[in-house]
């Protein structure tokens, strides 16, 4: 019955994750700025450009407390997922923006960053901190969105699709720079006590009133007949 | 004050900044001159001047979010709609750094205007994203519109929705 009950408790937390964590536009856009990266290459180089994106995932699990370290003194990094999100979308949309040429020889690179950076937000908000469920959902859920765009990019027209990716990576950039920038430009939200007075020594309130009822007594006209006192009547 | 440019603080996630250049109509007009334009000139320019756009864009994002001080953003934001009309109107094609130059000055007060609002956003992430994506479509609409429409009539029905974008500029100038 606790059997159950756990693998049913695991099993809502990596849904939970895949939802809210796997599926996020901060992860989602930068695969979809590389499976339209893959559309541009040559078959071969495409699927190269995925080894080398498991390759970074092995790469950013072996070099997580590292990452982290370095991250730590980065203004806003602990808040924002340590800044993966900008900086696998800034290194997808220059890759896309670039001239052929340059971004034949970068997209492996670039899939490697980008699946260290994976890797690290993955074992960041894994909620189950050793359920192997989790990285193998997020490689699964990564690998499937680069090959799907990917393979429809090939469909269109070699010279629209090229200058439409182009604009997206420039989407992609302004995305990375606009999310960086407003980690580590805005100024954390601080939160001041409320004010309030000194506690006195006994524990009870201060004041004329030690035991002041807390609202005001007044006597109404009629209040004081129903204490019997009559006047007369004219 | 221009109309894309007022958030309620506590609100914004991705439907938040996806709507909002949609709905400030002052924002939509330049994005779509933009893609009409880079159409209109031809070349090179159908990419570079949209793609130009976004990326100097977030340098005045940035600005407005560090809290950079920018006056008159909202007569740039008018100015730009004006400009960019009557460059379509007119069918000016000028050289690609000109072109670029000018979309680069108007770009920051897009930015800035925006970037100012966004810390105010609950889920400034999210918001980003949204405001990125719409602004991207409509520089696409403009450029299928442009592509598609622009030689109708010998060109006449982009200059003339040109003149009518430079007049929405004149009413956010004076609004």
């Amino acid at each position: 019955m606790i059997g159950a009950l756990a693998t049913s408790s695991e099993t809502t937390q990596t849904s939970w994750w895949i939802l809210n964590s796997a599926l996020s536009p901060e992860r989602v856009l930068p695969l979809v700025g590389l499976g339209l990266a893959t559309a541009l290459v040559s078959l071969r180089l495409g699927v190269l450009t995925l080894v080398a994106l498991l390759l970074g995932e092995v790469v950013g699990t072996l070099l997580y407390d590292r990452f982290l370290d370095v991250m730590a003194g980065v203004r806003g990094a602990t808040t924002h997922a340590f800044l993966t999100a900008p900086f696998s979308m800034l290194i997808i949309g220059i890759v896309l923006v670039v001239s052929g040429r340059f971004r034949t020889c970068t997209i492996p690179a670039a899939a490697l960053l980008i699946g260290a950076l994976l890797a690290v937000v993955t074992k960041f908000t894994d909620p189950t901190l050793n359920d192997l469920r989790i990285p193998l959902s997020g490689t699964i859920i990564a690998l499937w969105i680069v090959v799907a765009v990917g393979l429809i990019g090939r469909i269109f027209p070699p010279a629209w699709y090229t200058i439409g990716t182009r604009i997206l990576g420039s989407w992609l950039v302004a995305i990375g720079l606009l999310l960086g920038g407003t980690a580590i430009a805005t100024k954390p939200p601080t939160t001041m006590p409320q004010p309030s007075g000194a506690a006195p020594a006994d524990g009870l309130p201060t004041g004329k009133y030690r035991y002041e009822p807390p609202v005001q007594q007044f006597t109404r006209p009629r209040d004081s007949l129903k204490q019997g006192e009559h006047k007369l009547m004219p | 004050m221009a109309q894309a440019h007022i958030i309620q603080s506590g609100t914004g996630g991705f439907g938040s900044g996806f709507e909002h250049p949609l709905t400030g109509a002052d924002h939509f007009l330049a994005m779509f001159a933009v893609g009409l334009w880079g159409a209109q000139i031809g070349g090179r320019s159908i990419w570079t001047l949209p793609v130009a756009f976004p990326l100097i864009m977030v340098v005045g994002g940035i600005a407005g979010i560090a809290g950079v001080p920018l006056p008159g953003v909202e007569i740039g934001i008018a100015l730009s709609i004006i400009a960019l009309g009557l460059a379509i109107a007119c069918a000016w094609r000028p050289a690609e750094w000109v072109a670029l130059l000018m979309i680069a000055v108007f770009a920051i007060c897009h930015g800035h205007a925006h970037g100012a609002e966004l810390p105010n956003a609950a889920d400034p992430a999210d918001y980003a994203i949204g405001f990125v994506i719409a602004t991207g479509l409509i520089h696409l609409l403009g450029i299928g519109f442009g592509l598609l429409l622009g030689k109708a009539f010998g060109g006449r029905l982009s200059q003339g929705l040109g003149g009518l974008i430079a007049a929405g500029g004149v009413y956010y100038l004076v609004a």
